[in-house]
């Protein structure tokens, strides 16, 4: 943003000009009215210890995995998903994801001695696939591992992680361009004919 | 030495203030155009408009922060409050109001105002919607009939550009249109089922928006491209708004200046007079108060904001202010109450698809208490809504994780309905707006206090709104029909209507039949604030006839030298 001197000479300024050429527009300087919002906190200031940081990149890359096309990893969802736990949810949401990283990460121990980060792929597969499932039977208000104490009114915990990974792969630059189809300027609306397997296109509004 | 007299002063830069800018000016008048906020510039200022979702830090959402610092922004996450657009909404930090009764007020505090947030749906008001006041003994009667207006939105639409079918509708009069968007397969399919459904009584039309849907290089204006980003402000200019319509019109004929960061303390009164002879502001950066001279003064300022300008003047000879004599003054707050709709899945056509963002969607035009159908409310409602695949943001419950989750959001999901309705308020004199006594703005003014609600008549409607989409939705074939509905408070519906409106008497109302303050003929309000009844259509059309029809009376009667 300008500085509010200079603001205020270059407005005398015009209207010294619009005074004296007795035309046109009394002109103030134009703030950005659409503005720059704040970066997103970066990782190493979200107050996640390294162990967790290295669970959350492995839990965005098993929901969203390289196949033929770009993975989670490749799209920067880990350090998005970070930032944004932090600066798009209420504090009981990030307790309820904290909550939930213990919990991949005690069940990870429990059933093969390890922490999550470091399973082999079909191993952390299994477990959030297990998680999953859970979520959604705890959600339709089934008796499951995860019993929510302290977290009234909330969903299961992966619900939460599970949506912002799909939200935050689909709507980077690598999702939006290389895994669905992007159209900067469509020119215009029209049918076209689907076949099985055509991707769908991004979106542009983030709901 | 700054001249400060021009022919007419317009209070405002949006919707209506650009069209009594370009109405004036173009017929001569020297014209000084206030607004309260920046200024934008046409395509330069538009410095999201070129973004995608990824180029925002949070890819478009708001922030626990950003919501904090809007906390009445923030209760209507989406649209309007999120990462593309928050700062383009009036601050509430500065520009506080009262609470009486929970009102959302959605204020954009820059040239343009709202014009370039809209949601660029344009409808007429039907014929029964100005007779059904006193049809009804409702409230007062509108001064004026469909046929003193019908010229004037012919008028408006052909400036303006709204793309629409002739519909042959009795309930939604057509216009003068551009070619419309296209309506899809599927939608086109529903249209014919619903119609078939209803005997021809209830119809699927394609949204009628103001949109060009051909080149205009005559008014420097490209072609909608289905971006759907217009909440950025659009480059090609493919939506009315001032900045892409009525303000190069107004500049163009060199009688036009603009003097952003103006804030209107008052209109200045003359009692012998009683004519208006100018209006007092504080310059918002400097604080420093000017006063301006005119021979008229058109004010559109919104419909609370032009009722607040009028409470804050003349207050030496009327406690309430000017244009209260009749004691309705802020009164009869009308919006359109929404926040509730149906959603359905459309089974088959899995073979269609559609290219490009068309930025608008089908409409369900008022069948509720029209011909042969009865209710137990008066007046009726219109649906919003569009067929559309879903995206990977549906509900991925049972999806699974992996390579098969991935897969399948990579394509689009099946076919789905969605509706959201718009509903008809009642004017009643319990819903006010007033003057605070005790909470002032960041440069000393009283700030409004809100005290409306909808009543038993609204909520009538509501629920047979919910009724009817499913009714509908099911007797179509649509599969797992279904209402929403979350909180509607007044205002959220973005189309806050009546503080100031329009009669035949100087007892009942506050404008006469051309719009004038009964008690300062030279002061014309042109905004929402006029509206007698709400309708259930989108209002800006009618406020753009209306202001470009009082423009034309305002010029004449100067001519004759009544003003």
């Amino acid at each position: 943003m300008a500085n509010s001197s200079s603001t205020m000479d270059r407005r005398t300024l015009l209207k010294l000009i619009a005074a004296s050429t007795g035309a046109g527009l009394i002109n103030a300087p134009a703030l950005a009215v659409w503005q720059e919002q704040p970066d997103l906190l970066p990782v190493n200031k979200a107050g996640f210890d390294d162990a967790t940081v290295a669970l959350i990149t492995e839990l965005c890359e098993v929901v969203m995995p390289r196949t033929d096309t770009p993975g989670a990893k490749d799209a920067g969802v880990p350090p998005f998903f970070i930032g944004m736990v932090r600066e798009c949810y209420d504090e009981q949401q990030q307790q309820l994801f904290e909550a939930g990283f213990a919990d991949i990460e005690s069940r990870s121990k429990t059933l093969y001695g390890k922490p999550f980060a470091t399973l082999a792929t079909v191993q952390k597969s299994d477990l959030i696939t297990a998680i999953d499932v859970e979520a959604m039977a705890f959600n339709k208000g089934e008796d499951t591992q995860w019993d929510g104490a302290g977290f009234t009114g909330q969903p299961h915990y992966f619900t939460l992680m599970k949506q912002l990974i799909i939200f935050g792969f689909f709507s980077s630059k690598v999702g939006g361009t290389q895994v669905l189809r992007h159209s900067d300027v469509p020119g215009g609306y029209y049918g076209i004919p689907y076949n099985e397997g055509d991707k769908a296109w991004s979106t542009v509004w983030p709901w | 030495m700054v001249n400060n007299t021009y022919d007419a002063i317009v209070v405002g830069s949006g919707i209506s203030g650009g069209w009594a800018a370009k109405e004036l000016t173009e017929k001569g008048l020297k014209v000084l155009m206030l607004e309260r906020g920046e200024n934008v510039e046409h395509v330069k200022d538009y410095t999201n408009t070129h973004k995608n979702l990824w180029d925002y830090p949070h890819h478009g959402r708001p922030s626990e922060e950003a919501l904090a610092s809007q906390p009445v922004m923030a209760r209507g996450k989406g649209y309007p409050f999120n990462e593309v657009t928050m700062g383009a909404w009036a601050d509430h930090k500065t520009s506080p109001y009262v609470e009486k009764e929970p009102f959302q007020w959605f204020r954009a505090y820059q040239v343009g105002g709202r014009s370039l947030l809209w949601g660029r749906q344009s409808y007429r008001l039907n014929p029964q919607d100005f007779e059904a006041n006193a049809k009804e003994g409702v409230a007062i009667d509108w001064p004026i009939r469909y046929d003193d207006i019908a010229p004037w939105y012919s008028y408006v639409e052909k400036f303006a550009g709204i793309s629409g079918n002739k519909d042959g509708l009795d309930v939604l009069p057509d216009g003068d249109f551009l070619p419309a968007f296209e309506m899809n397969a599927v939608e086109k399919d529903l249209a014919a089922r619903l119609k078939k459904q209803y005997k021809g009584e209830r119809h699927i039309i394609m949204g009628r928006t103001a949109h060009i849907t051909e080149h205009r290089p005559e008014q420097g204006r490209g072609k909608c491209q289905n971006r759907d980003k217009c909440w950025t402000g659009c480059p090609w200019g493919g939506y009315f708004s001032t900045q892409s319509a009525t303000l190069p019109a107004a500049l163009k004929t060199g009688n036009l200046t603009l003097r952003p960061m103006s804030i209107v303390k008052e209109l200045l009164y003359d009692k012998d007079k009683k004519r208006v002879t100018g209006v007092e502001i504080i310059d918002a950066e400097t604080k420093e108060t000017i006063v301006y001279k005119s021979k008229i003064v058109f004010l559109n300022a919104s419909t609370l904001n032009s009722a607040w300008v009028l409470m804050n003047s003349a207050r030496d000879v009327w406690d309430n202010g000017l244009g209260s004599s009749s004691g309705e003054l802020g009164h009869n707050v009308m919006d359109h109450h929404y926040m509730l709709g149906g959603t359905a899945d459309i089974p088959g056509h899995l073979d269609k698809y559609v290219y490009g963002r068309r930025p608008t969607g089908i409409y369900i035009p008022r069948f509720a208490n029209w011909g042969s159908d009865k209710r137990d409310f008066l007046r009726g409602f219109g649906f919003q809504g569009n067929a559309v695949r879903q995206s990977f943001n549906r509900d991925a419950d049972g999806l699974g994780i992996g390579a098969t989750l991935k897969q399948t959001l990579s394509e689009p999901g099946k076919w789905t309905m969605s509706t959201v309705g718009f509903g008809e308020i009642l004017p009643d004199h319990r819903n006010k707006v007033s003057l605070s006594k005790t909470v002032t703005d960041a440069w000393g003014l009283p700030v409004l206090e809100m005290d409306a609600k909808i009543r038993d008549n609204e909520i009538k409607m509501r629920k047979a709104m919910k009724e009817d989409i499913v009714e509908m939705f099911d007797s179509i074939g649509l599969e797992n029909a279904q209402a929403w509905e979350s909180t509607y408070h007044m205002g959220k519906g973005i189309h806050e209507m009546g503080t100031a409106r329009m009669g035949r008497d100087p007892k009942t109302s506050v404008l006469n039949k051309h719009n004038q303050v009964w008690d300062a003929p030279n002061v014309f309000v042109t905004d929402g604030a006029c509206m007698t009844s709400s309708s259930c259509v989108n209002p800006s059309l009618t406020y753009m006839a209306l202001t470009a029809r009082a423009a034309d009376f305002a010029v004449e009667e100067l001519k004759r030298g009544n003003l």
